[in-house]
């Protein structure tokens, strides 16, 4: 198939649901409705795809014996052992206790463990950005010492001045800031994305 | 105490596998790398194995095959929906001219999304609130113009490409500084944020797996 | 000499580990507390849930992820409690597959502190991220095995059954999404918020802005929120014990110690350069 056509049926399937976002029209609702449905499935067949590539990779992996056969392993039984729980005879799914179990007992902790490294590894990296000798290293962790300070908990009068100023800085600098960000990330977006939609740039580029 | 656990002896040995992988993983911090490496092997397995649990169970069987057991010949639709999950699941291995059409449905689909959404949901809401109207007080208006002076010197500075002129590289060079002062405050947040993270994890291997302080 | 200094900053994490485990073993002091004594953000969302309708069904779009999770789970327990204790009937849809997995495991956790299943409904996972929520504003599928009242009311009506829309926000899939897709497309419902502090730069504007009714987005929000609930029997259902707050002000003057010590060596380094430059 060709790369106009690909363009076209991007652009068809895009200038639908836009239309659909801004008219109200029964007859363009169902068939937008179609187009929302497929990218739904889709969707769900791209996660059995990526599930399918790493599960087959790590395989392939441990058959030709190279990398980390053990970690390799991992994946794989990880994997297994996920779907086994809940597709064998008799399971509820994901409500089934046995996948309830490995969520609670293996997935949920190391996942909630890990972020809870960024502590430490966070601290680090505030450190080292400071040794690079950059002003914007150091404009940066001096607002975080200074917010890092009016965020200590503590109680009374000292805590209430504290709180009110976290309150205050992240309302307005802070929250100035984040808008202005926010307002220009989203500008971005619909640039790049009226492109797609319009075909102005290849969908696959 | 997580409260993901209850009370029988699954529970118990449960409790006692999350305590075992979450001192692996701290013990990253002590270096040991190949034991989290391995852990976090395992979560990429897990992770990856509870997607297709969800997109085979979730929506793939009731949407699609379980009425299609129902009827298998009225309903062309379910066909075409399968044999679109098909060619999305089996894009990795299968001929570009196959496997790009569920990649133009997602492009198209989530290109229009980003469009409305930006636009619609955000661009024009955060504008007008943006705007500094007439009625308050004299200290809430300069307030407000103040946020709006810093937020449009913060979205010169991000969107600002090549410099063109002193004046308006002046105005960039401000945002960029306002920017990056504004994100160190959001630093200083996301420490406290990660601290909660850490020590409620140390909070589980004291309270839920040692039994400590209840 | 080197060598201590190298000893010492690889013992410096599992002395942070021990002092933290030791400091959340303490007592609670009254000098230490989490909440501000008025949060708007605690006011606020209290007010919004005040306004509801009687018994609300409140669409819970629950998508946090595993690692900030267990940063706003006291919150969103809660939060889940309070609607429950104001007769509040529960949508339960994920649109991330970690999101799908707290939410089960939330769920399960309602079961066990026998909560009224007749005031709950899981809607399940919606793959897409933006497709799944715009799908949501034009049907709700409900499992053909929900044949409660509440499912029969959600799968007729839709959306347009709901009262309120609370979103559990996580790093894949948070407000902004809700902002962007589910709300030009219904006529009013409040939208509420619950999110880790990562997620500030786009759940703050929306707060100001006010396309976000309410949102419990630090810390210092949730604590000051859960302080003021009065859920009679159903407090079963909350963390039987608050975060302590000693582990938290020993990490903080750790941190402050560490910013506060590296910011102090660059300036030095900085003037010591500058002056030596000057007398060049």
């Amino acid at each position: 198939m060709s790369r106009p056509t690909i363009t076209a049926l991007v652009v068809i399937i895009g200038l639908l649901l836009l239309a659909d976002m801004l008219v109200v029209n029964a007859a363009l609702g169902q068939v937008a409705a179609v187009a929302v449905d497929a990218a739904i499935l889709v969707a769900a067949g791209a996660a059995l795809a990526g599930v399918g590539a790493l599960g087959a990779r790590r395989l392939n992996d441990l058959w030709r014996r190279r990398g980390d056969p053990v970690g390799a392993v991992m994946v794989v039984v990880g994997m297994a052992a996920m779907v086994i729980a809940g597709l064998r005879p008799g399971s509820t799914g994901t409500t089934d206790p046995a996948v309830q179990w490995l969520l609670a007992a293996l997935l949920i902790p190391i996942g909630a463990t890990l972020f809870g490294l960024l502590f430490v590894t966070t601290l680090g990296a505030a450190r080292r950005s400071l040794a690079t000798g950059s002003r914007e290293g150091t404009v940066l962790v001096a607002g975080a010492l200074v917010t890092s300070v009016l965020l200590v908990p503590l109680a009374g009068p000292v805590g209430d001045w504290l709180a009110d100023a976290a309150t205050w800085s992240l309302a307005f600098p802070i929250g100035s800031v984040l808008r202005g960000l926010l307002i220009g990330i989203a500008l971005l977006t619909a640039v790049y994305a009226a492109r797609v939609v319009l075909g102005i740039r290849g969908a696959d580029d | 105490m997580s409260g993901f656990f209850g009370t029988g002896m699954a529970d118990t040995v449960g409790i006692w596998i999350a305590a075992i992988v979450t001192l692996i993983v701290l013990g990253a911090l002590l270096g040991e790398r190949r034991l989290f490496g391995w852990s976090q092997h395992l979560l990429a397995g897990l992770a990856t194995g509870f997607l297709a649990l969800i997109a085979l169970t979730e929506v793939i069987g009731p949407r699609l095959l379980q009425p299609l057991v129902v009827n298998s010949t009225g309903r062309p639709e379910l066909w075409a929906g399968v044999a679109l999950v098909a060619a999305a699941a089996g894009a990795p291995w299968l001929p570009r001219q196959l496997s790009i059409i569920p990649a133009s449905i997602a492009i198209g689909a989530l290109a229009a999304f980003a469009l409305g959404g930006a636009v619609i949901g955000t661009l024009l809401p955060q504008i007008d609130a943006s705007i500094v109207r007439p009625g308050g007080s004299v200290a809430t208006m300069v307030a407000g113009a103040s946020a709006v002076v810093v937020t449009v010197l913060v979205l010169i500075g991000f969107l600002h490409g090549r410099p063109r002129g002193r004046v308006l590289s002046s105005v960039a060079g401000a945002g960029r500084w306002l920017l990056i002062g504004g994100l160190g405050g959001w630093l200083g947040f996301l420490i406290v944020s990660r601290l909660i993270l850490l020590v409620d994890r140390i909070g589980f291997l004291a309270g839920d797996w040692l039994g400590l302080g209840r | 000499m080197i060598e201590r200094v190298r000893g010492l900053s690889r013992a410096a994490p599992i002395l942070l580990i021990v002092a933290l485990a030791i400091a959340g073993q303490a007592p609670d002091v009254g000098w230490l507390r989490a909440a501000t004594t008025d949060s708007e953000g605690a006011e606020r969302m209290t007010s919004v849930l005040d306004a509801l309708a009687d018994e609300p069904l409140v669409l819970i779009g629950f998508d946090p992820d595993v690692g900030t999770y267990a940063e706003i789970r006291p919150t969103v327990r809660a939060l889940l409690a309070d609607l429950l204790a104001r007769d509040g009937r529960l949508a339960f849809v994920s649109l991330t597959a970690e999101g799908r997995a707290l939410a089960s495991a939330e769920i399960a956790r309602l079961g066990r502190g026998e909560a009224n299943p007749t005031r709950l409904l899981d809607l399940g996972f919606i793959p897409g991220a933006e497709a799944g929520l715009v799908a949501l504003t034009g049907d709700i599928r409900v499992d053909e095995g929900d044949d409660g009242v509440l499912a029969r009311e959600v799968e007729g009506a839709g959306i347009a059954a709901v009262d309120a829309i609370l979103v559990i926000g996580g790093i894949d899939l948070g407000p902004r999404s809700w902002v962007e897709q589910v709300i030009p497309r219904i006529t009013e419902v409040p939208l509420l918020a619950v999110t880790p502090t990562v997620l500030l730069p786009e759940v703050q504007p929306y707060l100001v802005g006010g396309q976000l009714a309410a949102g419990l987005i630090t810390p210092r929000d949730g604590a000051a929120y859960r302080q003021v609930l009065e859920l009679g029997n159903l407090e079963r259902l909350v963390e039987p014990i608050e975060p302590r707050q000693l582990p938290i002000l020993v990490g903080m003057l750790i941190a402050v110690a560490v910013l506060g010590q590296a910011l102090a060596s660059r300036t030095l380094a900085h003037v010591r350069s500058a002056g030596s430059r000057s007398v060049g």
